[in-house]
């Protein structure tokens, strides 16, 4: 079957008057139908400019998609023209925003918002785009939805004013949900909420979702595939139970080191990444991350790896993934072995 | 954990009792008091000598209130702190003064917490001239130094600017400042929040460093509970203005008592796939309510998946459950 | 992990590329190389303190610059006026009235037969007296009482508040106006009565700008650390001010600038024989439709100074990135 979404050597830039930042350089991967890729990475790693790319959100200029292409269902989305990316958008990929408060319209009726959207991309008429916008807010669990359809943005919680945003996203029927930070403004109980609702309507509606985040936890829960980024770069790139317990890069091997686990004891220090994550205008020369690396060798400042084969459907931009992978990745490992 | 006790204090170096700090909503033409928010609602516990006790919670629970209140950064509006047995409750400003140097306070956001026109070296010069802890500036600027060498940065840093750090050497600049007047008590309030996540390990180990080489007491105040259960001997659950639960951290987190404890950890994203697909999930429902309307009874009772009818008419006491453990809900 | 297992699975999925394997033997050794820094990597990033940056960025905007050079100019001729006049301002030449341009006259002479060069060179003087100390004493004023009305709140900023609400709505020019008509013109009077209607605008300023620092961490840490109030204002809160009170002062200029020769014009300023450009403006009144140096040349400088300033001004607040509205 043809994969829903081709990314294909993707690179953005900008251009500010102290320099071009390069967000993200040659990035590819592929989803197919009703995948959950989780997108993980830190500030700066390119996570959000990617996918806003895709949808050509990214402010140009000082912005500019500089190569590559993004085949959703076989069209390249940079190529088409700018009219029918909004039916795309609306129609056809769903996207959800870390705020919920600046992507909602303050002075607008939640209900009129999402009907506006069923109107406009499913041609339905007034009174069907009522029904139905009511049906999708007891969909995501709004409870009076009926009640609630004339009430504004500020008149609901955080949680809720997420769930409105999923709701508008979801109520087109989209092929894929874009789903950025939804939840890292949110409380961890608020987060358990949402996380579980796009769990349960991924499954209800077999959309392909991509979940953009820097909490290992979230993905965990979530997604069955992990793309990690770093500086812009697509660093490794595996299924959910792999990544975590044999991870193929330096960076995701010392980023699950350094988060303490239910095991991690008073006793032991936590692992850590040295250095800072890179200024994104003076990158170094070869792989961004040797700065930081452990396993760095000369060719890594020399030549920018590739993403080279680590496994069953498992991929990292190293020079020296045999040895990161014969590296302790701790207590995860060890858990595995004896569950 | 009781490291010589005395009589008033119990090896306590800090006593809170009844701890409330309300703030008053005014509406109106003449803004008149309409409400309260009570961000601190009758909070006692104590902290001992070389422990870190966690503060956890989530949003608008009052934990970082309760940090500013026994700094005395806000005035309480009732209770009593108790520092190595003296009240602070009630100080002025020059009597307050020679405790800055008993207790400090690191702050969240490392790129607002340093002023961005004065060099590192002056950030940590003016508190120990200020105080009259160096007699010469001369001598200011080798502790200044020397704090340097002691948070990981290298001493060419004294003349730079903050806007020249990234975040997790500002929050080293942070710390050392915090040091600087030599506290025994340091409030960490989220020190590691806004740091990118390949760089908070950094700065917990060098917490953990500097507690074991200098014997400070931390309490740590964050939203983040597997690092606070790491980081932490005790930890405490706030909600709404009130703490829930309290106990030693690794008893908290395996046993908890009390359900909004147990829903929180369970909230808690776990980083390994085979865990969170198989563990049980709490999911609470609703959303918390405002800290200026809270329930009558026990906070909790509109989310509670436990919740009896008790709870709606009587605000449970905050009791001793087993030893060291202590919770505040009519289950028990 | 061998290439040929895992060629087969990806063989599977017709539509995902193969990814290559991992580097060949040749590949390998050079990567079996030891670490060594790439030559010419700098791991420091260059930094520029924020004062070189605002200069550099000043230095691109050519109105600012055009500015800068002709301000200073203006300066200059100012301070040297007796040295590059071979007239006196006020000498009388009876024989030589209302020539234009000549070599002897570069600027042409005015009905009394006194040199206009001379004359617009003099004229700079109080022009520039007015416009510095209006902005230098307002500012010394302003400041204090913004800063701590900002701070310490209360009765205190209640207080400043109406001060600053009564001064501003009134006119300034007509106060301005009334004052000097009241105590008599003179420079010093006009001086006097701009900064008794000017100091608010800096107090504004900088009571509004010390709002938004005092609710910054840093200046909470500072309490947290037992800095003293008087510390925390003088050095924490007003360095943060520098750049807007900078921009406060070149921006005052042109105003005091305009208010000088204007009042001039109406015969409130500098009492004559001493020269002003506004003066001359208004004497030029009679003469202009046939002599137009006399109008000219005045009108020009006054002119162009106002641009000047104004493009320093201008230039400043991109320059250091304040925004016009606190």
């Amino acid at each position: 079957m043809a994969p829903l979404l081709q990314v294909q050597d993707l690179t953005v830039r900008f251009h500010t008057k102290d320099g071009v930042v390069q967000a993200v350089t040659g990035v590819s991967y592929t989803m197919e139908q009703g995948d959950i890729l989780g997108l993980v990475g830190e500030s700066g790693s390119g996570k959000s400019v990617s996918s806003m790319a895709m949808l050509r959100l990214i402010p140009e200029p000082p912005g500019r998609i500089e190569g590559g292409r993004v085949l959703f269902e076989g069209r390249d989305l940079l190529q088409i023209p700018r009219r029918q990316m909004h039916t795309v958008r609306g129609h056809e990929i769903g996207v959800i925003f870390q705020d919920p408060m600046t992507s909602l319209n303050p002075v607008m009726p939640i209900g009129r918002q999402i009907s506006e959207a069923l109107e406009v991309n499913l041609g339905m008429d007034r009174r069907a785009a009522e029904q139905e916008t009511i049906q999708v807010l007891e969909r995501v669990g709004i409870p009076q939805a009926a009640q609630r359809i004339g009430d504004y943005p500020h008149q609901f919680s955080g949680g809720m004013r997420q769930r409105v945003m999923i709701a508008m996203a979801i109520s087109c029927r989209p092929k894929l949900l874009i789903a950025d930070e939804p939840t890292t403004a949110l409380d961890v109980t608020i987060q358990a909420q949402i996380v579980d609702l796009v769990k349960r309507l991924q499954e209800e509606l077999g959309m392909a979702v991509i979940w953009i985040t820097h909490d290992l936890g979230v993905i965990a829960r979530l997604a069955k595939r992990v793309n990690v980024m770093y500086a812009g770069t697509l660093v490794e790139t595996a299924p959910i139970k792999t990544l975590f317990s044999n991870p193929a890069h330096p960076y995701t091997l010392g980023l699950l080191g350094s988060l303490p686990s239910l095991d991690t004891t008073a006793e032991q220090d936590l692992a850590y990444i040295e250095g800072a994550p890179p200024d994104m205008i003076n990158l170094p020369p070869g792989c961004p991350f040797w700065p930081r690396c452990g396993f760095r060798t000369r060719i890594c400042t020399e030549q920018i790896p590739e993403l080279f084969d680590a496994g069953d459907r498992h991929q990292s931009a190293c020079w020296h993934i045999d040895a990161v992978q014969a590296a302790d990745a701790p207590s995860v490992r060890e858990r595995e072995a004896n569950a | 954990m009781n490291v010589n006790p005395t009589p008033h204090t119990n090896g306590a170096i800090l006593q809170v009792e009844h701890l409330k700090k309300y703030f008053p909503v005014r509406r109106g033409l003449f803004q008149q008091v309409t409400g309260y928010v009570k961000a601190v609602d009758d909070l006692t516990f104590d902290l001992y000598e070389g422990e870190t006790l966690g503060l956890v919670g989530e949003s608008g629970c009052g934990k970082t209130t309760t940090g500013r209140a026994i700094l005395q950064l806000e005035a309480p509006t009732a209770g009593s702190v108790k520092l190595r047995g003296r009240e602070l409750v009630g100080l002025d400003q020059r009597a307050l003064q020679p405790l800055r140097t008993e207790m400090q306070i690191i702050f969240q956001n490392p790129y607002s917490s340093l002023n961005p026109r004065m060099t590192i070296g002056r950030i940590l010069t003016e508190p120990m001239l200020v105080h009259g802890i160096v007699a010469t500036r001369k001598e200011a600027e080798e502790r200044a130094l020397e704090l340097l060498e002691r948070v990981g940065l290298s001493p060419y840093f004294v003349n730079r600017f903050p806007a020249e750090f990234s975040g997790g050497q500002r929050q080293r600049v942070g710390i050392a400042r915090a040091l600087s007047l030599n506290p025994y008590l340091i409030i960490c309030d989220e020190p590691i929040s806004s740091l990118d996540v390949s760089i908070q390990a950094q700065i917990v180990n060098l917490l953990r460093k500097l507690q074991r080489d200098l014997s400070l007491t931390y309490l740590f105040i964050s939203h983040d509970l597997s690092m606070v259960r790491y980081i932490s001997t005790r930890t405490a659950v706030m909600y709404l203005g009130k703490i829930v639960e309290l106990g030693e951290s690794t008893t908290v987190v395996s046993h908890p008592l009390h359900p909004y404890t147990q829903a929180l950890w369970s909230a808690a994203p776990i980083a390994d796939p085979a865990i969170e697909e198989t563990r049980e999930r709490i999911i609470l429902k609703g959303d918390v309510p405002s800290p200026v309307n809270p329930p009558v009874g026990c906070n909790f009772n509109t989310r509670c998946p436990k919740v009896m009818k008790i709870c709606h008419e009587v605000d449970p006491e905050f009791r001793e459950l087993e030893p060291g453990h202590w919770a505040a809900c009519h289950l028990y | 992990m061998t290439g040929e297992a895992l060629r087969a699975t990806s063989a599977n999925d017709p539509q995902q590329p193969t990814p290559p394997d991992p580097p060949a033997a040749d590949l390998a050794e050079a990567a079996s190389q030891p670490f060594a820094l790439p030559e010419g990597y700098d791991a420091e990033t260059k930094y520029a303190s924020f004062w070189v940056g605002a200069w550099r960025r000043f230095r691109r905007n050519r109105l600012a610059m055009f500015g800068l050079v002709f301000a200073s100019l203006i300066v200059l001729i100012a301070i040297f006026a007796p040295v590059l006049t071979p007239y006196d301002y006020d000498k009388i030449d009876m024989m030589n009235t209302l020539q234009g341009p000549t070599a002897a006259h570069p600027f042409g002479t005015d009905e009394l037969g006194r040199d206009i060069l001379t004359r617009i060179f003099y004229g700079a003087r109080p022009m520039l007296l007015v416009g510095i100390l209006t902005g230098v004493l307002g500012l010394a004023i302003g400041v204090p009482i913004g800063v701590l009305a900002g701070y310490l709140g209360g009765i205190f900023d209640w207080l400043v508040t109406r001060l600053i609400d009564m001064f501003s709505a009134l006119p300034w020019y007509l106060i301005v106006l009334y004052l000097v008509m009241v105590l008599s013109p003179s420079l010093e009077n006009l001086i006097l009565a701009m900064v008794i209607t000017g100091w608010v605008g800096s107090c504004r300023l900088m009571r509004g700008l010390t709002f938004s620092i005092r609710e910054q961490d840093y200046i909470e840490a500072a309490r947290a650390l037992g800095i003293p109030r008087w510390r925390v204002i003088v050095f924490h809160v007003l360095p943060q001010a520098a750049p807007l009170l900078l921009w406060g002062f070149a921006s005052g200029i042109p105003t005091a600038v305009f208010a000088e020769a204007g009042l001039s014009f109406l015969g409130m300023g500098v009492r004559p024989p001493r020269p002003s450009w506004g003066r001359m403006l208004s004497d030029s009144g009679y003469y202009w439709q046939i002599w137009p140096h006399m109008i000219i040349f005045p009108a020009a400088m006054i002119t162009l100074s106002v641009l000047a300033f104004q493009g320093i001004a201008d230039g400043l607040r991109k320059a250091l990135d304040v925004s016009e509205n606190i």
